[in-house]
Formats: structure tokens, C-alpha cells, sequence
């Protein structure tokens, strides 16, 4: 079994610890070990660090990547958020020789070192380009013959380096990724907005952050079973993010949201249960009684 | 006589302080608007991106800083992916923030967030309520997570301390 340190950032263990199940049933049966590394901090939170100060953002950064290193462990992420900060931090130290040598510098206080050289993965392309469609379709135990809505999310489809890998005003990787679960992605008109939640839009201005993500998730309609996404705080964004429409704007949304590897693991054969579903905000009763052929299942907690 | 109105700051210093600082070169914008057409907060707001890169270009310098509208950038990159003179437009508006928070002006709830990862070295830090480690364990997980939500280990967290200590993060957020 290949290993890799997994990075499961703050959102994952913290508010979804569905999505953290759903790592760690589907990852084994797709023949990957996760590492834990108990000495991993924040990424650091991109939003506010980048903001705030570039060098603490980089340090921070450089602090996890160089426990990667010690260990010789490539890292997997499974949010957005950590993988534009470890993917893009370990990018610039490889670049620039100046800031590399500014970095270790800091490092060397705590008796660290890096060489960036880590290599920081991401779900969605590491599931697409490094396990591939075939393999991911031959661990499929029960199509699920759902329609799907794709959010891929800014960052990854917008990270600087990864730029020419999917188009980002037509991106394909996450619909691909949907489809060989036995289900047909569809299109919607914002399919390539943000959440809305990026940025500390949505830690400092609650309110807009929620009418960015009101323009996002009108144009979802019956067409669609269902919204999956390849990071946590876009899910958090989308799946909480629509109560907290009602609530305030006295609206009606209850469009479900499933973390990916949650939608590949019930294909897999996992149960609802097992992977946490029920804990989503937005009820996900309709999408649970179209896989199980008109049987309902009602999950309790 | 005449009260004159106030003549408008001129500070054509600061694009190139956003160049050296964040190396992007705003001198090549065309001004065609790309950035306010594809940019999902304006869509909601009347923040123009557009606008903010005029303003630095001609040196409006405390006007941009003070604005609350620099902080209406969820960083999506749209505008950086769409502009058609190739400007890196995400990098240079997380450049204003930089010079904006070095200049004093962060918006509280960010303070809040940024005081709180400094502490737990998570943005999300501290102790799990019960109900969420309720859902963990229901799930076979650990009841509080393995890493990141703070650092328990003691070595970590001053580790993780000093280098923000070192680089002056507590400082600049006058912890």
C-alpha cells in the first residue's frame, strides 16, 4: 500500500466528521495508507494569512512541510484551502532561492529544514490522474444512477499551477469523477462561481458571503439529485450555507450536498451511516431513497 | 474667499510598492473591467475591482487601504484567469490587504480568527463540543481529533509559537 501523511485541515475533523469517515473507509479500498501526523498545525487558513501577512502564511506552511519531509511523506489534502497553502507555498520555496533561504532561516530556530521538494496532492487530482477513472470504476459495488451537480471549487480550479490542467470556465475532472460512479453529471449555469465563502468573506461579512452564495445555487434545479464538491469549506458554504439562507432570508432551500468521497463510498457500498451523511445540514433523504430502488432509509444519529 | 475642495492624495509610489512587495505590475491594466464583470461579490455589491486597481494606479493610497471594499475578494481568481493583460489581479488586492494590515486596518472578525490559530495553531481551534465528539466516536473516530484542531503536543505548539513570534505576526496583531 502507497502511503501518504494526510492533511485533513481544520473544516474535515472539526465540523464534518462524515466527510473525515469517508476518508478513511474509501482511501484503504482504493490501496492508499494514511499516515496521521499529530505535529500538524493549521495549513495555515489561506484566507486570513495570505491576507493578513505573506511571510507568516509561508513560514506556517513550511512548518508542516517540513515535518512531511522529515518523514519522507508525500501529503494528501482533501480541502481547497490546504492544498492552494501547502501546494502553493511549496511551489514558491522551489522557485525562489532567496525566499527558500529567508524560510529556512525562521525554520532553523525550531531546528527545522526544508528543500521544497514535498510533493502535496490534492483529492480530486490525485483520484483522477495517479488512481484513474478505471480503477475508481472497478471498486464500484452499486452504481448509483444519480444526476449530479459538480462544484470543483475556486482553488483548485484556479491554483496557479494547475492551471492548464482542467479548463477552468468548462471543468471536467469532477464530472468525470461523478460518472464512473454510475451517474450523469449535469450543467448549471454557475457552475464554475464560488461558494462565496473564501477570502474571510464569510468569517467577516456573513451577510454577502450568503448572497454570493444565494447567486450560486439558484440556478440548481430539479435536474439535479444533488451537489457534490472536492472541499470542505465550500461545503460547509453550500451545505450549511443554505439554512442559514432560509433562516435569514425566509428562503427555501434544501438542495443536498455530499462531499465526494461520501457519494464514492456509498458507491462502494458503504452505508449512509458509515460515511456520515445524515450529519450534512440539508436533508439528503431524497438522494438516500433514489440509490436504495425506493427503499427509504431514514438515518438516525 | 472660496472654501477649495480638498485636493485628492497623490501617492504614485504605492503601485510600485504593491510591485515589489507582491510582484504584480498593475502598470499594463487596460482599465477594460474584465475583473468587475467576472467578480461574484460584485455581482452582489458595489464593489468594483476595476476601481480598486484604478485607485492604486493613481496613487489614491489611504482611499484604497481604508476601504472596506478590499475585503469583499473571496480570492476565487476569476478575475486573475480572465484578465486579458495577463495581471495576476487575486495577488495584487492580497498585497493591498498586506499593506493594509501593516498600516492598521484588519477587520475585527479576521483579528478574532488570526488571535485564535495563533493560539491552538488552528483557525477552528479548541476544544470540541460534545455533541460533535458524540458524532465522531458514532462514526469509529477518535472523540477529539488527531491533528490540527489544536496542538496538544506541548513541543508543537511552542514550536508553532515561536516561528509566529519570529516573524512578528503577534505583533502586527498586537497580542
Amino acid at each position: 500500500m502507497e502511503e501518504y501523511g494526510a492533511f485533513l485541515g481544520c473544516v474535515i475533523p472539526n465540523r464534518y466528521p462524515g466527510i473525515e469517515a469517508s476518508i478513511r473507509k474509501t482511501m484503504p479500498a482504493l490501496g492508499i495508507k494514511l499516515v496521521d501526523v499529530p505535529e500538524f498545525s493549521c495549513c495555515p487558513a489561506p484566507g486570513i494569512f495570505q491576507s493578513f501577512n505573506y511571510k507568516t502564511w509561508i513560514t506556517l506552511a513550511a512548518r508542516n512541510l517540513a515535518l512531511a519531509q522529515e518523514r519522507g511523506l508525500k501529503i494528501l489534502t482533501f480541502c481547497n484551502g490546504c492544498f492552494g497553502s501547502l501546494y502553493d507555498a511549496n511551489t514558491a520555496l522551489k522557485q525562489d532561492k532567496k525566499l527558500l533561504a529567508e524560510v529556512n532561516g525562521l525554520l532553523s530556530k525550531i531546528n527545522m529544514k526544508i528543500s521544497g521538494n514535498v510533493t502535496v496532492e490534492h483529492i480530486g487530482l490525485f483520484l483522477y490522474n495517479k488512481i484513474g477513472l478505471d480503477q475508481i470504476k472497478a471498486s464500484v459495488k452499486k452504481p448509483l444512477g444519480l444526476n449530479v451537480a459538480t462544484h470543483s471549487g475556486c482553488h483548485l480550479l484556479r491554483s496557479e499551477p494547475y492551471k492548464e490542467l482542467d479548463n477552468n470556465e468548462k471543468p471536467r475532472i469532477l464530472d468525470d469523477l461523478v460518472e464512473v460512479l454510475g451517474c450523469k453529471a449535469v450543467e448549471y449555469d454557475s457552475k464554475v462561481q464560488c461558494c462565496g465563502a473564501g477570502g474571510g468573506v464569510r468569517t467577516a461579512l456573513a451577510q454577502i458571503s450568503l448572497q454570493i452564495l444565494h447567486e450560486k445555487v439558484k440556478p440548481l434545479n430539479s435536474s439535479a439529485d444533488c451537489l457534490t464538491d472536492l472541499c470542505p469549506f465550500c461545503h460547509l458554504q453550500l451545505d450549511k450555507g443554505q439554512i442559514e439562507l432560509n433562516t435569514q432570508y425566509g428562503l427555501d432551500y434544501k438542495f443536498p450536498v455530499l462531499y465526494y468521497l461520501q457519494l464514492l463510498g456509498l458507491a462502494m457500498g458503504f452505508t449512509p451511516l458509515e460515511l456520515g451523511i445524515n450529519a450534512n445540514f440539508t436533508p439528503t433523504d431524497s438522494v438516500l431513497k433514489k440509490i436504495s430502488d425506493g427503499q427509504v432509509i431514514i438515518p438516525q444519529i | 474667499m472660496e472654501m477649495m475642495p480638498e485636493k485628492p492624495e497623490k501617492n504614485p509610489e504605492f503601485s510600485n510598492e504593491i510591485k515589489e512587495k507582491g510582484g504584480v505590475n498593475l502598470y499594463t491594466c487596460i482599465q477594460c473591467g474584465t475583473c468587475s464583470g467576472s467578480c461574484p461579490g460584485g455581482k452582489v455589491t458595489a464593489y468594483r475591482t476595476r476601481m480598486i486597481i484604478r485607485n492604486a494606479l493613481v496613487g489614491l493610497k489611504s482611499k484604497v487601504l481604508s476601504s472596506d471594499e478590499i475585503w469583499l475578494c473571496t480570492t476565487c481568481r476569476i478575475c486573475t484567469s480572465r484578465c486579458p493583460r495577463g495581471i495576476d489581479v487575486t495577488k495584487a488586492i492580497l498585497t493591498i490587504r498586506n499593506i493594509a494590515v501593516d498600516a492598521g486596518f484588519a477587520l475585527k472578525p479576521h483579528k478574532i480568527l488570526a488571535t485564535q490559530a495563533m493560539t491552538t495553531g488552528c483557525a477552528l481551534g479548541g476544544n470540541l463540543n460534545e455533541a460533535l465528539q458524540e458524532l465522531r466516536q458514532s462514526l469509529g473516530l477518535s472523540r477529539t481529533p488527531i491533528s490540527i484542531t489544536y496542538l496538544s503536543d506541548p513541543k508543537s505548539l511552542a514550536d508553532y509559537r515561536k516561528l509566529i513570534s519570529e516573524v512578528g505576526f503577534d505583533k502586527l496583531m498586537q497580542i
